[in-house]
């Protein structure tokens, strides 16, 4: 997504968060809002990490560093595929608005997560978001009354879901087929949220939402790619978990 | 004891066979169905003692499936909605309908139970 058009959605935000006031918001839509709210810092997160504007070190260093949304960009970095600073101090400022809007509303500022904080810098130089979300199994553990076949058994269809949606989801925006697209998404949703693999219930929520109501091809396919880009990860972390259940189990 | 009978008409594998595998602890004979033709099919054999159906399935919807059961088949069994959030409308519908109860995604196991235990205890 170019910047200036994940500037448009973060301006469309701004004019919807500014139509609420404390008192006619309910619990649901803070929630909601909340929940768009995190999805768009977290694209923009993506977009400028992707356009390799933050540099904590050299080029190409290989160290994990902080993310600071409010530092400045690299001004020599710039290039035609990059950010430029003028659009850049534009973002920032709106998610300053959002920021004291939240908190005006007691709505927890979505920067506190660890979600977004740390990035990763691969040997080409550019910035990838580093394995964000720890995923926590012991709940639905609980619900599994201790069984842990079941557990594994239940992970293996999450993973299965979400092959199933990816390939279902390429055919319906090949196909530009919004309403099976939404269907698609609709479904996934409660499987995500079941094992509470936040990052993936957002993109599938927001595009629930698009095929609602604009049906924004591109931002759509946008989507689909973080989609795609994030499951390893999130495999990788329920992977991990359950093998810390399992050593617990063994303890 | 004989089991109570429970119809789950739910098409997403992950939830089914989380909630199959608590109903079943929890003393219920659970019939498992992923699609509205299925689900059909069975209720034309046998009624059930509850019917836990999701709202959106393949081929037959669960507001579908409500209507069939109360307007032809002319049952009073106690059904009990699983919707998403955000689905409000359909919700309304189904108590409009006459679903007994509804219980959101993501589905508590335990939170069913007990909603399942109510339902059965009320008749």
């Amino acid at each position: 997504m170019k910047a200036d058009d994940l500037l448009k959605r973060v301006s469309d935000l701004e004019v919807l968060l500014n139509d609420f006031s404390q008192g006619q918001l309910r619990i649901d839509q803070a929630e909601n809002l909340k929940q768009v709210f995190l999805f768009f810092k977290k694209t923009l997160v993506h977009s400028i990490s992707s356009t390799g504007m933050y540099h904590s070190g050299p080029t190409g260093a290989k160290e994990k560093t902080s993310f600071d949304p409010l530092r400045s960009p690299c001004a020599e970095n710039k290039t035609e595929d990059h950010i430029d600073i003028r659009t850049y101090d534009a973002i920032v400022n709106h998610f300053k608005t959002y920021d004291t809007v939240l908190k005006s509303l007691n709505i927890e500022p979505p920067m506190k997560t660890e979600i977004y904080s740390s990035f990763i810098y691969n040997n080409n130089g550019k910035s990838v978001l580093e394995k964000r979300e720890s995923v926590d199994l012991m709940p639905l553990l609980d619900d599994c009354m201790g069984e842990m076949e079941l557990l594994e058994e239940l992970l293996k269809l999450y993973e299965k879901n979400a092959m199933e949606f990816i390939g279902l989801a390429k055919i319906h925006l090949q196909n530009a087929d919004y309403q099976n697209l939404k269907m698609a998404a609709h479904k996934i949703k409660a499987g995500l949220a079941m094992l509470k693999t936040n990052d993936l219930y957002l993109i599938v929520s927001q595009m629930e939402h698009v095929c609602e109501t604009n049906k924004d091809d591109k931002y759509l396919h946008f989507l689909y790619n973080c989609f795609v880009e994030e499951l390893p990860l999130v495999i990788e972390s329920l992977q991990e978990a359950l093998s810390d259940l399992r050593k617990n189990n063994k303890h | 004891m004989v089991r109570k009978k429970l119809l789950l008409a739910e098409d997403d594998e992950l939830l089914a066979s989380l909630l199959n595998f608590r109903l079943n602890k929890g003393g219920y004979e659970v019939i498992h169905s992923s699609n509205g033709k299925q689900v059909k099919e069975f209720l034309g054999q046998t009624m059930p003692d509850i019917i836990v159906s999701d709202i959106m399935m393949p081929y037959f919807s669960g507001i579908e499936l409500i209507g069939y059961v109360r307007n032809e088949l002319k049952s009073a069994v106690p059904i009990i909605i699983i919707s998403s959030a955000g689905n409000e409308e359909n919700v309304l519908n189904a108590f409009e309908l006459g679903a007994n109860d509804f219980i959101s995604k993501p589905v508590s196991p335990s939170e069913l139970l007990v909603r399942v235990a109510r339902e059965l205890n009320k008749n």
